[in-house]
């Protein structure tokens, strides 16, 4: 069932059934302020972008403990935090980075890193907000296309013969 | 728009308002034609489309849940969505690329020319280009396709100038970026296209091609459609003489109706196709209407696919402009001597940052991926589309015991790759790799195949009642008044982007469908 689980978190398409189902979940369960900010630590060495701050990232951890009022969630998300903790001596979140991504690459084939990985994916990288930052334009429709905004404008390569 | 009577039996009813289905219904209207279309999506607005790739993709999509079996990367990276498939009004002419390639004259005789693919079900089709030949020219006039009938060419994008450049330091002759339906300049009603990028996600100038804003609109001026939206058939029924007699469909309420029918053509991609004709099954036919030969559901084809980026020193901005900007022809020739049958495109081709996140490394994280994820606005993308091997095990069956919403089977999908493809795509990989550092980059990789957007095959056309479910003109060989009007006619995937050679098909099969009523053959 896990397995299945997290190899359709994969797809666009579980994700919306997922989010769906989020919605129905009510807090019956919830991470502590120390599960959310080790998530936060985790989200952020899965996708480590310096140049951001952590409001994208923050997003991320917000929808993660959203699906935690579930309760297999919550079970997977504790446990799985529980276990980098003790594979780091304690808290595995105030440990340097090599410390902490060692820890994190013995977890990766886990389905707790594979739905932390899965949601973050989506959350950041389909997040407008971020775009600017790793050199992606958006949508271009506002602005009438690249017709006249550079859609022609590598200088370095000669232009094609029709 | 026109209401016709659910007991009229005078109607010709069109399942799908894609490619096949609009193409052909339109064109049937314009004879004069009474035609009842069911399409199962929801009929959206130019207005309504996203810039945006997740809006996109879950405002347009067949959401409905498939189950992906074998070894192909979607039966563990997509299990239940391997295939990307528009539910909407327009299908998958809202997200196609608009390229619009004309199948090589040799594809139509695979079978003669490849000889026997161990393996495989290559066979030669019961049409030959010179057949199709007018059928392509008016599909291009009609589509507005880009350096045929006078109609000039974009121009070059960045991403198309990468590919053009790298091609030709390789030493290959063949490259254009002609051949689109999307519009340089107005045309037909339809806006001339700015660059937009987003050309997957319905284009919002609705200056490419689709049957949503082209078809149909026009098909509806004549008086003869009625467009029922949010339908979807459950079964196709039939008379003691084996006749379709009308479907039965569950409407957008959620009640179930039933159209009575004079023709059935069915156009639901080649997924939703076989899986009907199994669930309309009964004792005249057992196995699946029309499917006498055994053939219904088998030799699924999707395209080699995927895609080699190639990162450069200064930025190239993919993003700007028509998604599928041009292509290399060089290796879309047969030549046995590179080991595989068949031959491939290297078509230039840009995602937006969410899949270039999802395509990269299905299991990527870390400071490396994300220094990749990073330089996108330094990648060029080159994509793979080349001819697959159909196979007799490919294809679509019906889910013992999951069902949908509706209380059909789900459709299982299976592929298990030919050696012949993973030779072809080998092969892609190399002189992708020699094209992108030709024109620059300084490091390339090959990242996941996508979701399979060209999907054909499953109801093949044969001459041969025992070979294949319909004939040349798409007309079932068990029931003649039953119509397979999409992909899944096609005998072998051949190498090109399959729209044009649908749109082609679905005008030849209009024309003889008139002529037969006229002649009471029907």
């Amino acid at each position: 069932m896990r397995r299945r689980r997290f190899l359709a978190a994969t797809s666009a398409l579980a994700l919306t059934a997922t989010v769906s189902s989020w919605r129905i979940a009510l807090g019956q369960y919830a991470l502590s302020d120390g599960q959310t900010a080790a998530l936060l630590r985790m989200v952020r060495d899965i996708f480590p972008h310096d140049a951001l701050d952590d409001t994208p990232y923050q997003a991320v951890v917000a929808q993660i403990s959203g699906a935690a009022a579930d309760a297999s969630t919550y079970e997977m998300i504790s446990s799985g935090l529980m276990t980098l903790d003790e594979a780091t001596g304690g808290s595995w979140a105030t440990q340097d980075e090599p410390t902490r991504v060692k820890a994190l690459t013995e977890m990766q084939t886990t389905p707790f890193f594979i739905t932390v990985r899965a949601m973050s994916l989506f959350g950041l990288y389909a997040n407008p907000a971020i775009w600017p930052t790793l050199g992606y334009e958006g949508e271009s429709y506002s602005q009438g296309g690249y017709l006249f905004r550079g859609f022609d404008d590598v200088g370095w390569l000669p232009e094609p013969a029709s | 728009m026109s209401t016709f009577d659910k007991t009229d039996d005078s109607v010709v009813v069109v399942i799908g308002s894609g490619a096949g289905g609009g193409t052909v219904a339109h064109e049937l209207c314009e004879k004069g034609i009474k035609v009842v279309v069911l399409e199962a999506g929801p009929r959206l607005t130019i207005d309504d489309f996203h810039n945006d790739e997740l809006a996109a993709y879950l405002q347009l999509t067949w959401l409905d849940k498939r189950i992906a079996t074998g070894d192909w990367p979607a039966a563990t990276l997509a299990p239940n969505a391997p295939n990307w498939i528009v539910k909407a009004v327009g299908g998958s002419t809202v997200h196609w690329n608009g390229i619009s390639l004309r199948a090589q004259p040799h594809e139509f005789q695979a079978g003669t020319i490849y000889g026997n693919v161990e393996g495989a079900t290559v066979a030669d089709w019961p049409v030959t280009y010179d057949e199709l030949d007018p059928y392509y020219s008016r599909a291009e006039d009609k589509m507005g396709v880009t350096g045929t009938h006078g109609i000039e060419r974009h121009p070059a994008n960045n991403n198309y100038k990468v590919l053009y450049n790298g091609a030709k330091r390789i030493g290959y002759s063949q490259i254009s970026n002609a051949r689109q339906a999307i519009n340089s300049e107005f045309r037909d009603g339809r806006s001339a296209c700015v660059q937009l990028g987003f050309c997957n996600q319905g284009c919002k100038m609705g200056a490419k091609w689709s049957t949503l804003y082209s078809e149909i609109p026009k098909a509806e001026e004549t008086g003869n459609l009625d467009l029922r939206t949010g339908c979807m058939v459950l079964n196709i029924e039939h008379d003691a003489s084996g006749k379709v007699t009308g479907v039965v469909y569950v409407d957008g309420d959620g009640n179930q109706q039933r159209q009575s029918a004079r023709v059935v053509c069915v156009a639901g991609n080649s997924i939703e196709t076989p899986r009907l004709l199994m669930n309309s099954a009964s004792s005249l036919f057992p196995d699946g209407l029309a499917n006498s030969s055994g053939e219904v559901g088998r030799n699924y084809t999707h395209h080699t696919g995927g895609i080699t980026f190639g990162e450069f020193e200064k930025p190239v901005n993919m993003n700007r402009g028509i998604t599928v900007p041009g292509a290399v022809f060089d290796e879309a020739r047969h030549d046995p001597t590179r080991g595989f049958a068949g031959g491939y495109l290297m078509e230039a081709v840009s995602v937006g940052m969410m899949n270039f996140a999802v395509v990269g490394d299905p299991a990527g994280w870390g400071r490396d991926y994300t220094a990749y994820l990073g330089k996108y606005a330094h990648m060029a993308g080159v994509l793979l589309v080349g001819e697959d091997m159909p196979r007799a095990q490919n294809g679509v069956t019906l889910h013992d015991t999951e069902r949908d919403q509706h209380g059909l089977p789900v459709p299982v999908v299976n592929v298990e790759t030919h050696d012949n493809d993973i030779a072809m795509t080998d092969h892609f990989k190399g002189q992708a790799d020699a094209l992108l550092r030709a024109a620059g980059a300084t490091s390339t990789r090959h990242v996941i195949t996508v979701p399979a957007t060209h999907n054909m095959g499953t109801c093949r056309m044969s001459d041969d009642a025992s070979k294949g479910v319909v004939n040349s003109f798409g007309q079932t060989h068990d029931v003649k008044n039953l119509f397979v009007s999409d992909g899944s006619q096609f005998v072998t995937a051949t190498t090109e982007n399959p729209t044009l050679t649908i749109v082609a098909l679905a005008l030849r099969q209009a024309d003889y469908i008139a002529r037969q009523m006229t002649a009471k053959a029907l």
